[in-house]
């Protein structure tokens, strides 16, 4: 409807209807309707062209008319408080049901947002409606009366007369001068049912209009017929009245009776006919234009000719200004008055007639004549007369300070610019200004005006909206609502909301502020449910935006009113979505979810159907990411195995299957299509699959969750379908404290075949609520998305039928274990679902040793049988079918297998073989198993993988370090120093036995001097190894040279070693004379010991590392760029196989010795050792332990030690010598031996040692080489040994230091020389440990030296340089108390 | 400041998601009081004053748009950056220059969090070193 319409229907003349009773009883006995509320509908006349001229030369003509019609003791304003609470009960009946009310989502969606609520409207007509009939508008007062009487009155005239003598007037109309101007017409109803019986001299309702036209003039006459409609038939006339019939005020007023006759069954208006209702539509069109419409003009004429008399000419502007004043101290008079509380006369003074609060004017004077010019101009249509007048009735009250008055000037001066066509600027600043001054100010703080401020802010509203000023309307309303009361303020949010909706764009932000400012003021009232309709309508703008507190006291909110509307479900989901409020404290926390949890209980009591599962928030699930853990063709026997990554376990899987030998890239990978096959997405029938879901709590308390399993389908076959409990899913209980995350694996079995579809998880948050959630997985886009395609796909599984599977259990397997410990476990295996065969474990680690050949514990007799029968068989046939144990192949892996025929079956119960573990490297051992075996029944899978890792933590234990040296007095033999470090905690360790497992090797103890030595290894760190043995020496135990074999060379110790000491013990090592076979190929009968064939693994692996290492640098090629890190295979090959020599080192010292310094390689040495507590054997494995240096031409002068001579007898003694040479370098050297004054004194000096302390004799030089003082060795060839025999002639008693003799190797580039005094002839091993150890002084001090020739360097103690081919050595540092005592060189 | 001062920083990134949010008094604990409704009437505001933010971004060419909306006597002043990433100072009467002063302070700090390779205009802020400067900055600036 346009803002004009609107206007003219708001100002339009007011008829006073006084209607006697008689006229009411036609009217309301059959249409329910009263005779005011009969006329409402035709008070509205289009189509009119009635000639108007008011106070111009012009006239101008009303097109159309509308006439309100009220009952004459209707017609005042209610007191606000009754008008307050009529207002709240039209708010009241809208929230009583709000369903009806349009979703705004929707409506935005559309593109159709609504203009207003539809409460809005109604409310705003009744708001409207209890502002009539103030005492300073007079547009409300009534302009005519409308006397109706019954056709059926005997003296209508009369009665007429006494009616209006007797009618209660309108407050405003109780001055008589009112009363004067009103305009007086007379209705006579008639009733046109069928009479029952009249009288013959009762008139008709014709000759009674005569008779009233006779008396009361003609044209204040007219007869209305109705009731001549049948009653019984719907006239379809009931509309016209729904939208005009007001309820009635409490008391009545706002013209409207106190009470109205209830609507009948037949509706409004029954008994009316068209031609009832066409008579009165002409009734009241001839009223209107030729009565009332004629008394307007009149009127307005009339008045502006008083107006023209008081207020022009000076001597009128005079007495204004003169009654201004007058006015205004009045007005303060009344003012200070009302306010001390004084009492007010009871009447007032008569101009003018203030209002209790003085601020509006009264109806007198010739301000009130200037607002009945203005208003009834208005009424009649002439708008430029009204805003003229209205005009300068501002300025009148603006001078005066009726603020009120003034005000109210506005609002209606804003009207009828509007209708004279001013800017819309002017239209609402006279609206603002109404509402300004209408506003309750400083100085004046009664709250009276609020009521019409807020009305000229919904005028503004209505025009500005009208006119597409969304904005101007939305500040109105936002300034009116800011003094209102909660109820009409909440009103006037949600319309100043939607204007917001309708501008471009959309401020959706502010809409939804004020919606829930809205639904706060309309909570404060208790209307709940506009509250509730304001929340809901604005959360989906707040969802998801994490404004956690915005979100949080709308959903608090609206579950709170849910619960207490009884709506447990919409309780339940807004309690649901505040559970997720990780900022709260946990106090919060918990009250909330103990409200969730009090709803979801309430609900399920009552309803419990509704209460399905939830989308709970709580615990947080990631649902994107869920890890599938299933088994087919390829199966795990535990989670660890599942962990190593499926490239490890493929390439030991291509060592098992024919042509599975993948290459290293997509280009040589022949057999690919053969090992995708294992991992499609299929699962058996009865075998779990596993999913692994990540569950938070974001919570600070903790959450307790029961039955959480996984939420699944399995789709049948058709012809199976119907089978119950296909799916046995398995449930769990989980507790997460406050901010865990947890990995939790989930389980179900697909008991028959069909395809499984994992669609999420479910479970119950405290025992009460159950939720679920569907698995989302991850979404991309690009070049990603097929591959998240397929990971999509990796839910749905094919299932097939069952088949067997065979299961490996390793009994005995410590968790934790020393290093080097012999452990001896158990190997079960067993089949479920049937029998399997051609079983084969493939390990990639040496430290397990299985035996399949032996006979197993408790296998089936005739299986038993069956399988010595066709061990037999295969014997005779080929080797492939026998069982084999640990057999090396390609990639660093041993294969065993239980040959071809060898079945499990699943009824027989287990089959037991002994297994045997030994770690060699202290740290985390994992043991990587791959089994094949062959199902025997089922037809979907010819083979399976069983895929097994075992975790053992290996503690060190011992730390040995061997030293092999040539021994000084035995060209031959080499002396081993043996240092053994314990690393036990606590544990004192018996060692038992050292065992040289090279063949021809003689390992022989030092004779009594064998006994170790104990020291503490962090005493003697930084201490000389022999002055610091000596000091911390223990005890020596006994040992003896127990065993000679061929093959190996046993030395017993049975020697404690307590926790966290060292030992050193020294053996003789005697090499073989002649060549060995090859040790390389070793054969060890199935009785060797398990020492022994670990042994012999960690030497063929030594060998294979070697040969590829040697293979490699042959190529040319660089190293492998596996990191140890990403390959356990490749890790496994970089751990050296000894305990004690490093990686390097190693590989270093099993590469080919070009000396070719023995036949059959270096010595390997096993430790044996025992740890009582734990009953725990094991040993440690030394590994071609070579002579510590480079080894040149050793030399070695023996001669008796000491020797009896008589000298009176014979003046010379004759002693014969021998000097020995033997050649440990890869070539062939010359060598030449010089005694006597022909050796070098530089040489001598250099070389000289002390003599024995102990001897008792004196010194004495006088000893004469005889023979030959030069002997000369033209060939000595590489490993041989060479004798030359001297004698020296002494001819006097004393200790005779032979050191003038030299010999000088030489061989190509390198010259060797070297002297060597006769005591310092290697003594035998037999003397006291003193000895023992001074030999081991002089045993370092006379180590071969050799440098290049070409070089010159120097050591931290002894320089050595060759100066024309003799070495010569300067000793510049020495250690010890005496310089010449020690000197400890070190090359 | 004096008791019950209002001062609450918000950097609104890509949709409406707050990506920081820092009560700037000298009261303000980390534990909030959920008893005071002024935590979500605060929200409310700042967030209904983006749809004033959006319609003055296009009423001048500076990053500072001043003060932009207010609710009683909550008022709102804002900053907007050269992705549209909003900063938004929910206040109660702070002179328009401290303000600036103190946008252009957070703005330095904002970029360097920008830096990071991982942010997005949603990445929530959560470092606690960036509340810290923040909270340095408005000690500083706007004398919290």
């Amino acid at each position: 409807m346009e803002f004009r319409t609107q206007t003219l229907e708001a100002i339009s003349p007011v008829v006073m209807v006084v209607a006697s009773p008689e006229a009411e009883a036609i009217c309301q006995s059959q249409n329910g309707l009263t005779v005011t509320d009969l006329l409402r509908p035709y008070g509205f006349f289009h189509h009119l062209s009635v000639p108007v001229r008011t106070v111009g030369e012009h006239s101008y003509r009303i097109k159309e008319l509308r006439l309100r019609f009220y009952e004459a003791s209707a017609i005042y304003q209610p007191a606000p408080k009754v008008a307050e609470d009529h207002l709240c009960a039209v708010l009241s009946n809208a929230a009583t049901d709000v369903s009806h009310a349009p979703d705004l989502l929707a409506a935005l969606k559309k593109g159709e947002v609504p203009d207003a609520l539809p409460w809005f409207k109604h409310y705003r007509e009744e708001y409207m409606r209890m502002l009539r009939f103030s005492e300073h508008e007079t547009f409300d007062h009534p302009v005519a009366c409308l006397l109706v009487l019954s056709a059926s009155e005997p003296n209508v005239v009369q009665a007429a007369e006494e009616m209006f003598q007797t009618m209660t007037l309108p407050p405003a109309l109780r001055d008589s001068s009112s009363q004067a101007t009103l305009l007086r017409h007379h209705v006579l109803l008639a009733d046109d049912r069928p009479q029952p019986a009249t009288s013959p001299d009762e008139k008709l309702p014709e000759g009674k209009l005569a008779e009233m036209k006779e008396g009361l003039g003609d044209a204040a006459c007219s007869l209305v017929r109705i009731n001549s409609g049948d009653k019984d038939k719907r006239s379809g006339l009931a509309g016209l009245w729904h939208s005009q019939i007001r309820s009635p005020v409490e008391g009545g007023g706002a013209g409207e009776p106190a009470s109205k006759p209830a609507m009948p069954e037949q509706g409004y208006g029954a008994a009316l006919s068209v031609s009832d209702v066409d008579g009165l539509k002409r009734s009241l069109e001839d009223f209107a234009v030729r009565a009332l419409i004629p008394h307007l003009e009149m009127r307005v004429r009339n008045l502006s000719q008083q107006v023209a008399l008081t207020r022009k000419g000076f001597k009128n502007q005079i007495k204004t200004l003169l009654w201004r004043n007058r006015s205004a101290t009045s007005a303060a008079i009344l003012s200070s008055a009302t306010s001390n509380g004084a009492d007010v006369p009871a009447t007032p003074l008569r101009t003018p007639r203030a209002t209790t609060t003085g601020v509006f004017s009264g109806l007198s004077g010739s301000q009130a004549q200037l607002r009945q010019l203005a208003d009834t101009a208005f009424l009649v249509q002439d708008f430029q007369t009204a805003a003229s007048t209205l005009r300068t009735l501002a300025v009148d009250y603006r001078s005066e300070g009726l603020w009120h008055s003034y005000a109210s000037v506005q609002e209606l001066l804003g009207l009828a610019s509007f209708m004279i066509g001013a800017s819309m600027q002017e239209v609402m600043t006279h609206f603002k200004e109404a509402f300004h001054r209408f506003s309750p100010q400083e100085r004046d703080p009664s709250r009276d005006g609020i009521r019409y401020a807020t009305r000229s802010m919904l005028l503004l509203a209505q025009y500005a909206s009208l006119h597409g000023q969304w904005s101007e309307a939305h500040q109105g309303l936002m300034r009116a609502h800011l003094q209102e009361e909660d109820g009409r303020a909440a009103v006037l949010l949600e319309q100043a909301a939607l204007c917001l909706l309708h501008k471009q764009p959309p401020n959706l932000r502010r809409f939804s502020f004020h919606f829930v400012l809205a639904g706060l003021r309309y909570n404060s009232c208790n209307l709940r449910n506009l509250g509730r309709h304001a929340y809901r309508q604005v959360v989906w703008l707040y969802e998801g935006r994490h404004w956690a507190f915005i979100e949080e006291h709308l959903h608090d909110v609206l579950g709170k009113q849910s619960k207490a509307a009884g709506d447990l479900h919409g309780a339940v989901r807004h309690f649901l979505a505040m559970l997720p409020c990780p900022r709260s404290s946990p106090s919060w926390q918990s009250f909330y979810l103990r409200q969730f949890l009090d709803a979801a209980t309430q609900l399920a009591a009552n309803s419990p159907e509704e209460l399905g599962p939830l989308d709970l928030p709580l615990p947080a699930v990631n649902i994107r990411n869920p890890q599938v853990f299933y088994d087919n063709q390829t199966c795990h026997a535990n989670g660890a195995a599942r962990a190593v990554p499926a490239a490890y376990w493929r390439r030991l899987e291509s060592l098992l299957l024919p042509g599975g030998d993948a290459g290293q890239n997509w280009l040589d990978s022949g057999s690919k299509t053969n090992l995708a096959s294992l991992h499609n997405e299929v699962c058996v029938a009865g075998e779990a699959v596993t999913v692994a879901v990540q569950l938070s709590n974001p919570l600070g308390i903790p959450l307790v969750i029961s039955r959480l399993s996984i939420l699944a389908q399995l789709q049948q076959p058709e012809e199976q379908e119907g089978a119950d409990g296909s799916i046995l899913a398995e449930e769990v209980e989980v507790t997460l404290a406050a901010g865990e995350a947890r990995e939790v694996r989930l389980q179900l079995r697909p008991l028959v075949p069909g395809t499984l579809t994992l669609r999420g998880i479910t479970w119950t948050l405290s025992d009460i609520a159950r939720g679920e959630r569907l698995f989302k997985l991850k979404a991309a886009s690009g070049r990603r998305a097929t591959r998240d395609q397929s990971r999509q796909a990796k839910l749905v599984f094919k299932v097939i039928p069952s088949a067997p599977l065979l299961q490996v259990e390793l009994l005995g397997l410590p968790r934790t274990v020393a290093e080097g410990a012999l452990v001896e476990g158990q190997l079960r295996l067993s089949s479920r679902g049937g029998s399997v065969s051609g079983i084969r474990m493939l390990s990639a680690e040496p430290d397990l040793l299985l035996d399949p050949s032996a006979q197993p514990d408790g296998v089936h007799e005739a299986s038993a049988a069956a399988a010595r029968d066709q061990t037999a068989q295969a014997e005779s046939t080929a080797s492939i079918g026998l069982p084999q144990a640990n057999v090396p192949c390609k990639g660093q892996a041993f294969m065993s297998s239980w040959g071809p025929d060898f079945c499990v079956d699943g009824q027989s119960g287990p089959c037991s073989w002994p297994m045997r573990f030994h770690p060699r490297q202290p740290g985390r051992c994992l043991l990587h198993l791959l089994w094949y075996f062959e199902p025997r029944a089922g037809e979907d899978l010819r083979f399976r993988m069983l895929r097994m890792v075992h975790e053992v933590e290996v503690l060190p234990s011992l730390c040995c370090q061997a030293q092999l040296i040539p021994a000084p007095d035995d060209l031959q033999s080499y002396l081993l120093r043996l240092q053994v470090d314990s690393r036990q905690e606590a544990e004192s360790t018996q060692l038992e036995e050292l065992v040289c497992r090279s063949p021809g090797w003689k390992l022989e103890p030092l004779a009594s001097a064998a006994s170790p030595s104990l020291s503490d290894p962090a005493a003697s760190a930084h201490s000389p190894p022999s002055s610091a043995n000596s000091s911390t020496e223990v005890h020596g135990a006994h040992s003896s040279l127990l065993q000679q074999s061929p093959d190996c060379s046993i030395a017993q110790l049975q020697q404690p070693l307590p926790a966290k000491l060292q030992a050193l013990l020294y053996f003789r090592l005697h090499p073989p004379l002649h060549p060995t076979p090859d040790q390389s190929k070793p054969d060890l009968g199935q009785q060797a010991d398990a020492a022994a064939r670990f042994h012999l693994q960690g030497q063929q692996m030594r060998h294979a590392k070697a040969q590829a290492v040697f293979e490699k640098q042959q190529a040319g090629q660089p190293k492998s760029k596996h990191k140890p890190q990403q390959d356990p295979v490749g890790a496994e090959q970089k751990q050296h196989a000894s305990g004690s020599t490093p990686p390097a080192a190693a590989a270093a010292a099993i590469a080919p010795d070009p000396s070719q310094r023995w036949a059959g390689g270096a010595p390997d040495l096993s430790l044996h050792w025992h740890l009582s507590s734990q009953h725990l054997h094991g040993c440690h494995h030394l590994y071609k332990c070579w002579p510590k240096g480079e080894a040149g031409v050793q030399m070695l002068l023996k001669g008796p030690a000491q020797v009896q001579h008589d000298f009176a007898a014979q003046p010379l003694c004759r002693v014969r010598l021998q000097l020995s040479l033997r050649n440990f370098l890869s070539g062939d050297v010359t060598a030449e031996a010089t005694f006597g004054a022909a050796a070098s004194d530089a040489a001598r000096a250099s070389w000289s040692t002390p003599g024995p302390a102990s001897s008792d004799l004196p010194a004495c030089h006088s000893h004469v080489w005889s023979g030959r003082k030069r002997a000369h060795i033209d060939t000595l060839p590489s490993g041989a040994i060479n004798h030359k025999t001297t004698e020296v002639l002494l001819s006097s008693e004393g200790m005779h230091n032979l050191q003038d003799y030299q010999v000088k190797v030489k061989d190509g580039l390198l010259l060797i020389s070297g002297t060597r005094g006769l005591n310092d002839a290697f003594p035998d091993f037999t003397g006291k440990r003193q000895q023992l150890r001074q030999e081991r002084q002089e045993f370092n001090f006379h180590r071969e030296i050799r440098l290049p020739a070409d070089a010159s360097t120097a050591s931290g103690h002894v320089h050595a340089k060759v100066v024309e081919g003799v070495l010569e050595v300067t000793v510049d540092k020495v250690w010890g108390p005496q310089a010449s005592d020690r000197v400890d060189v070190q090359f | 400041m004096a008791a019950g001062s209002v001062l609450t920083f918000v950097i609104v990134g890509r949709d409406d998601h707050p990506i920081f949010e820092a009560d700037l008094t000298s009261k303000a604990s980390e534990v909030v009081n959920r008893d005071d409704r002024a935590q979500y009437l605060h929200q409310f505001v700042l967030h209904a004053a983006l749809d004033a933010v959006d319609e003055q971004i296009w009423t001048t060419t500076n990053m500072h748009l001043a003060q932009v909306d207010n609710f009683n006597q909550l008022r709102v002043s804002a900053y907007v950056t050269a992705a549209q990433m909003k900063f938004l100072l929910l206040h109660d009467g702070k002179s328009e220059d401290a303000i600036k002063a103190f946008f252009k302070d957070v703005y330095e700090v904002y970029l360097k969090v920008m830096m990071n390779p991982f942010f997005t205009p949603n990445t929530q802020i959560t470092s606690p070193s960036v509340h810290q400067r923040i909270r340095a900055i408005a000690k500083t600036q706007l004398k919290a």
